[in-house]
């Protein structure tokens, strides 16, 4: 049973109480999720720290070649900021497909990262770029690569006593195109069957470099490195694409077998039949897109 | 067309926050009622060790069936198991405490010690001779035939030929309210608040299940957040669950269920399993049709028998079938509970129907509509049981729904705007349904109107308003027959200390019968009033006319009098201004002894419909949008448009859940998907363009001619979406829901069939969407 209900007003204060009350407490943030595991009695704790009205952690802004989120950052807030739209629009296209209009209000990034749930759309996008989280703790910080950060289904490497401040997303080469497309089962309030980010530079119609990010097959979103290699320096077309499609198919059987992962289920292999199909097509329509 | 539009009479209350749900009312001392349920499908309840919840602060009792004063027994769903438990969610104990949160770890704390049992998920294993009876000596529920003609010869006489299977799935109510009940120990016995479509029904049922009279328990509905079908025997239950802890204890008790607990406890829509043959002549009639339907009903009786008695009616569909059998068995198995949902049996056959029709004038070569009225019922055509229709709407309703979309729909050009990836088709599908309660029941209603000696009005009925504007429909009528404006009109909530019964706000049922016994009560004020009228004007009885809040000589309209006058009048002389009006319906006939309804009629009016639906499948993904229904009602006489197009807008919003992407995961009994994050109902981003089209043909019995609407508006859009998707693709799927799997793994079917090429195809290529082939036949999409 919830005995007391926290509100730090500092960093380091959130920090001290979660590092006082060690596993009996939970940090909240958006408390979509949280709220739910509640409800659902899969937590259980005594303590709950709010760090929703914690200062200085909702910043949207470029730094050189990176471009900083706060972790406090609401998903609404990512969809509106001009600044996400102009330098990751992929970003902007995911936030608008994440749940409901509530969820999408109260829901944070860092909350998004932390439940590190192999559909979120968020860390779908933020998967196809290099990106950093930063964890603070009355120690001090931590910076650590997303890649290691998350670690398996609904698992990251965060401590109990740390928090996700910020994340730090290297910006591609200026024009690379880019976009996010889910399939889903209704048109809102829908979780992912499959998602992609797919990244491409291209010049004098070459593709200098691809990026491909697939989400909610794997234990977390994954790069598909072999795709990407077949892709580079190639003219795009059709048989390209679909080429690459099949490579993508090809990877994703592989990682779900090395990571243990049952295919047969029926939506697995749904999934799986229209893989290629799925990830040609968002080729193609980054592709058409204007840089 | 029809009358005036006016405004519901529930809705200002419910959108200012005004309208007092149950869980909205207060009470001093207040208990709170949680369930132990089973977690086994099947099992034997060996012991229940209630220590440690009883010792846990702020319990104030733990109750078993031991309690209740009459063993539950037979296949009605218990409010709590005696011996045996025969679904995930059948009640074994129920906990009452001071605060919801003790209530609740109380009840995980009861121990109950189980043998498992095996259990039948599956409708025909459950008629296998081996498989154990889950109630009494047999696991079949109902069984209804119909065996008309020759079937076998007539098969042989046929050009072509179709045997198809059809499946449909379970699916929730989705109402917002959740089940609620309050009990309130009182002198003499109970109070119960409880929302429910059936307050009489619940009050007598709670009172039986007590041990109390009828007239000890007082029912009072509070605002009612939603039905569709729901709150009949969960409320029954629930009342009587804490109407129990209130007797024992003589304490006021609630009990709410959570999202979870409602779908997991409570009732679904029946599941059906459909083999259909039909034989045809090459010039499109139908020769015979065998139908075999096997339907689940859960692992207890509830409303099987009706479920399944409106299907064997509905199962050949608004067609002419002269050589026809038709076979339905409702069957225990240890799911949850089958029972009303909007539709009740209707929305399955329909689905089988349809399609088979539709797939038919494929195979032939035949317009989807031409076949339709080939073979629909006509003005005194035999219907499957033998009985003589009337007041057929459906060619009207075909004649509305292809009138909109070849003249003014741009349904064609919607047509012709193939996106990259994706197709688009349109399919149609029409229907009859049986009106009211049917096969025999009793189907009875009253109403009291009291005209207060101000001249305004106050209504008393059984009826239970969730949310369908039944209330504004009383008003309706009594208004027009007294011909007055409805703003004079009060609806009282429902109390059974005054209000008659109304019978249970079920099967489309209000308009036409608490609307006739409002029209009763109000022709009875009517008569009070003439009489007055007639001595005061000395003008004869025939020729006076009630508008406009008047009553006046038609030959000379300024000799009258306004109505309050005459009210006033009535209360001078010593009399009243009431008026009671019971309607009993015309009667109609079943055949409960051998189950053969071949030569029945066994409902007293029928409605009819026909929809269309254009749809746009992602040739990928698999994915369908609805981008426009149309959906043509015949609804006899509009009492109130404005409300019967927001029930048909309602019912295909209700509609699209249920062809796409509504669906219980059920395995061996267990329901994996337990509230609204993975039930998905339809949104407001998948419920499109929706165009309801008013068709009105009398009908016999209703008040002014008017028929019930509330669930034919639900029951084609399946269907015609299914329609639409075969239209897209050139693959027919014969299952529900068309989820992503089917649908994709349909596409996947029709590239072998007729080649459509998938996605990355650019515009240019796209062959052109009116000419799909099937079954390697080009032909023409008539839209
Ligand atoms: C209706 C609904 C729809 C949803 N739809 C989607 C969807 O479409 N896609 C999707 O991916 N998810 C969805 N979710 C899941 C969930 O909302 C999000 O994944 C995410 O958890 C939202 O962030 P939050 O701020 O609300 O997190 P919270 O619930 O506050 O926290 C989530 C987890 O992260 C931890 N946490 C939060 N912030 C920090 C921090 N700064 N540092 C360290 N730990 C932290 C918490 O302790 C907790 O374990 C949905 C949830 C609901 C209720
Ligand atoms: C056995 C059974 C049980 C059912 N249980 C329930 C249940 O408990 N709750 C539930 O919601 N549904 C249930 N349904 C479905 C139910 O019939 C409808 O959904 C509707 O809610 C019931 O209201 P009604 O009887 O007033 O419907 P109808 O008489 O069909 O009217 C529905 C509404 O449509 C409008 N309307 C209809 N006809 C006209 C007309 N001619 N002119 C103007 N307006 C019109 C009115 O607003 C009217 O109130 C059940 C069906 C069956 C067969």
């Amino acid at each position: 049973m919830i005995r007391s209900f926290l509100r730090p007003v500092t960093i380091y204060d959130a920090c001290q109480q979660m590092r006082d009350h060690g596993e009996n407490a939970v940090l909240v943030a958006g408390a979509t999720h949280v709220v739910n595991e509640l409800h659902r009695g899969l937590i259980n704790p005594s303590v709950l720290v709010d760090i929703y009205r914690l200062n200085g952690l909702d910043v949207i802004c470029m730094e050189g070649e990176e471009l900083m989120l706060g972790s406090l950052v609401t998903i609404s807030e990512l969809i509106a900021s001009s600044v996400v739209r102009q330098f990751v629009p992929a970003l902007c296209q995911a936030a608008q497909s994440v749940g409901g209009k509530q969820r999408r209000n109260r829901g944070t990034l860092g909350g998004s990262i932390v439940h590190a749930d192999p559909g979120d759309e968020i860390l779908s996008v933020l998967s196809a770029f290099d990106c950093c989280v930063v964890l603070k703790d009355i120690e001090g910080e931590r910076v650590l690569d997303l890649r290691e950060f998350i670690s398996g289904i609904r698992q990251t490497t965060i401590r109990n006593d740390e928090i996700l401040t910020e994340v730090r997303i290297r910006l591609p080469e200026r024009g690379s195109r880019m976009s996010f497309r889910k399939v889903s089962r209704r048109n809102a309030s829908s979780s992912s069957v499959m998602n992609l980010t797919c990244l491409l530079l291209l010049k004098d119609n070459r593709i200098v470099c691809a990026r491909l990010a697939l989400g909610s097959v794997l234990t977390k979103a994954h790069r598909m490195s072999d795709a990407e290699v077949l892709l580079a320096q190639k003219k795009p077309s059709r048989t390209l694409f679909e080429k690459a499609g099949s490579l993508v198919l090809n990877q994703a059987l592989q990682e779900a077998e090395s990571e243990g992962l049952g295919i047969v289920d029926s939506v697995g292999s749904y999934k799986f039949s229209l893989m290629p199909h799925f990830v040609a097509q968002v080729l193609t329509e980054t592709w058409e897109r204007k840089e | 067309m029809g009358l005036k539009s006016c405004v519901r009479d529930d809705v200002l209350a419910k959108v200012r926050g005004q309208a007092g749900y149950a869980d909205d009312l207060h009470f001093e001392d207040l208990l709170h009622m949680k369930m132990v349920r089973s977690p086994h499908a099947h099992a034997r309840v060996i012991d229940i060790d209630d220590s440690q919840a009883r010792a846990l602060p702020g319990v104030i009792g733990v109750y078993t069936a031991r309690d209740l004063p009459i063993k539950p027994s037979g296949p009605d769903r218990p409010v709590l198991a005696w011996d045996t438990v025969r679904y995930i969610g059948d009640g074994v104990a129920l906990v009452a405490a001071e605060t919801e949160l003790v209530a609740e770890e109380a009840a995980r704390l009861v121990k109950v010690k189980y043998q498992v049992l095996q259990g039948i998920f599956d409708p025909e294993v459950s008629l296998h001779e081996e498989a154990k009876p889950i109630h009494g000596e047999s696991n079949v529920v109902s069984h209804w035939r119909i065996d008309r003609g020759d079937v076998d010869k007539a098969f042989v006489l046929s050009d072509v030929i179709l045997d198809r299977e059809y499946s449909t799935h379970a699916v929730y109510h989705g109402h917002m309210e959740t089940e609620v009940a309050v009990a309130q120990p009182t002198a003499t016995g109970l109070t119960i608040f409880c929302p429910s479509k059936m307050p009489t029904i619940v009050r007598n049922a709670v009172a039986f299940i007590l041990g109390l009279k009828q007239n000890q328990v007082r029912m009072i509905q509070p605002v009612i957040g939603g039905s569709f079908g729901a709150k009949g025997p969960d409320a029954i239950i629930l009342a009587a669950r804490v109407g129990l802890v209130a007797l024992l204890t003589g304490r006021a008790c609630k009990g709410i269920y959570s999202r979870q607990e409602s779908i997991i406890e409570g009732t679904k829509r029946h599941p059906f399993r459909m083999k259909y043959k039909v034989g045809a002549t090459r010039d499109g009639r139908i020769n015979a049709m065998d139908i075999c339907i096997l339907a689940d009903a859960g692992a207890y009786r509830n409303e099987t028998p009706r479920v399944t008695a409106r299907a064997v009616v509905e199962a050949a569909g608004p067609y002419v079938v002269p050589n026809l059998k038709v076979d339905v068995k409702g069957v225990y198995t240890n799911q949850v509970n089958s029972d009303a949902v909007r539709g009740f049996g209707s929305p399955q056959v329909d689905f089988a129907s349809e399609l088979l029709i539709s797939e038919l004038a494929e195979v032939l070569g035949i317009d989807s509509f031409k076949i339709r009225r080939i073979n629909g019922f006509k003005e005194g055509s035999l219907s499957a049981t033998g009985q003589k229709m009337t007041a057929v709407g459906l060619d009207d309703c075909l004649d509305a729904l292809e009138k909109y979309l070849d003249n003014n729909s741009g349904i064609k050009e919607m047509m012709n705007e193939n996106q990259i990836g994706k197709r688009r088709g349109i399919g149609i599908a029409c229907m009859f349904r049986g009106e009211s309660k049917g096969a025999a029941a009793v189907d009875t209603a009253g109403v009291n109107i009291q005209v207060q000696p101000d001249a305004s009005i106050v209504v008393y009925s059984g009826l239970a308003e969730v949310g369908q504007g039944g209330y504004t429909i009383l008003k309706c009528v009594i208004a027009k027959v007294l011909g007055i404006g409805e703003e004079r009109i009060v609806v009282s909530p429902y109390d059974s200390c005054y209000c008659p019964d109304g019978g249970p706000t079920v099967a489309s049922r209000g308009t036409v019968t608490s609307g006739n016994a409002a029209r009763l009560a109000a022709e009875a004020i009517r008569e009070k009033l003439s009489k007055v009228a007639v001595a005061k004007l000395s003008v004869p009885l025939e020729s006076l006319v009630f508008k406009e809040g008047r009553i006046f000589d038609r030959g000379n309209p300024t000799l009258g009098l306004s109505f309050e006058n005459a009210v006033h009048a009535v209360y001078e002389a010593g009399d009243h201004a009431y008026g009671y009006g019971w309607w009993s319906a015309p009667e109609t006939t079943w055949n409960y002894e051998t189950g053969d309804v071949s030569e029945c009629a066994p409902y007293f009016s029928y409605v009819y419909g026909a929809n269309a639906a254009a749809v746009e499948v992602d040739l990928v993904s698999g994915k369908v949008d609805v981008l426009k229904i149309v959906a043509a009602h015949d609804v006899g006489f509009a009492l109130n448009p404005a409300e019967v197009k927001n029930q048909i807008m309602g019912g295909v919003g209700m509609g699209i859940g249920y062809a796409l992407t509504e669906d219980l995961d059920i395995e061996e009994g267990r329901i994996r998907n337990d509230n609204y994050d993975c039930y998905l109902l339809p949104t407001s981003l998948d419920i499109q363009e929706v165009v309801p089209l008013i068709v009105e043909r009398a009908g016999p019995e209703g008040p002014l001619g008017a028929k019930g609407l509330g669930e034919p508006a639900t029951c084609i859009v399946a269907p015609a979406i299914l329609n639409a998707i075969a239209n897209a693709i050139g693959c027919r799927l014969y299952d529900l829901p068309a989820n992503l799997e089917r649908v994709r793994s349909g596409i996947e079917a029709a590239k072998e069939l007729s080649q459509i090429d998938l996605s990355l195809n650019r515009r240019e290529d796209c062959p052109d969407i009116s000419k799909v082939s099937i079954e390697g036949n080009e032909r023409e999409v008539r839209i």
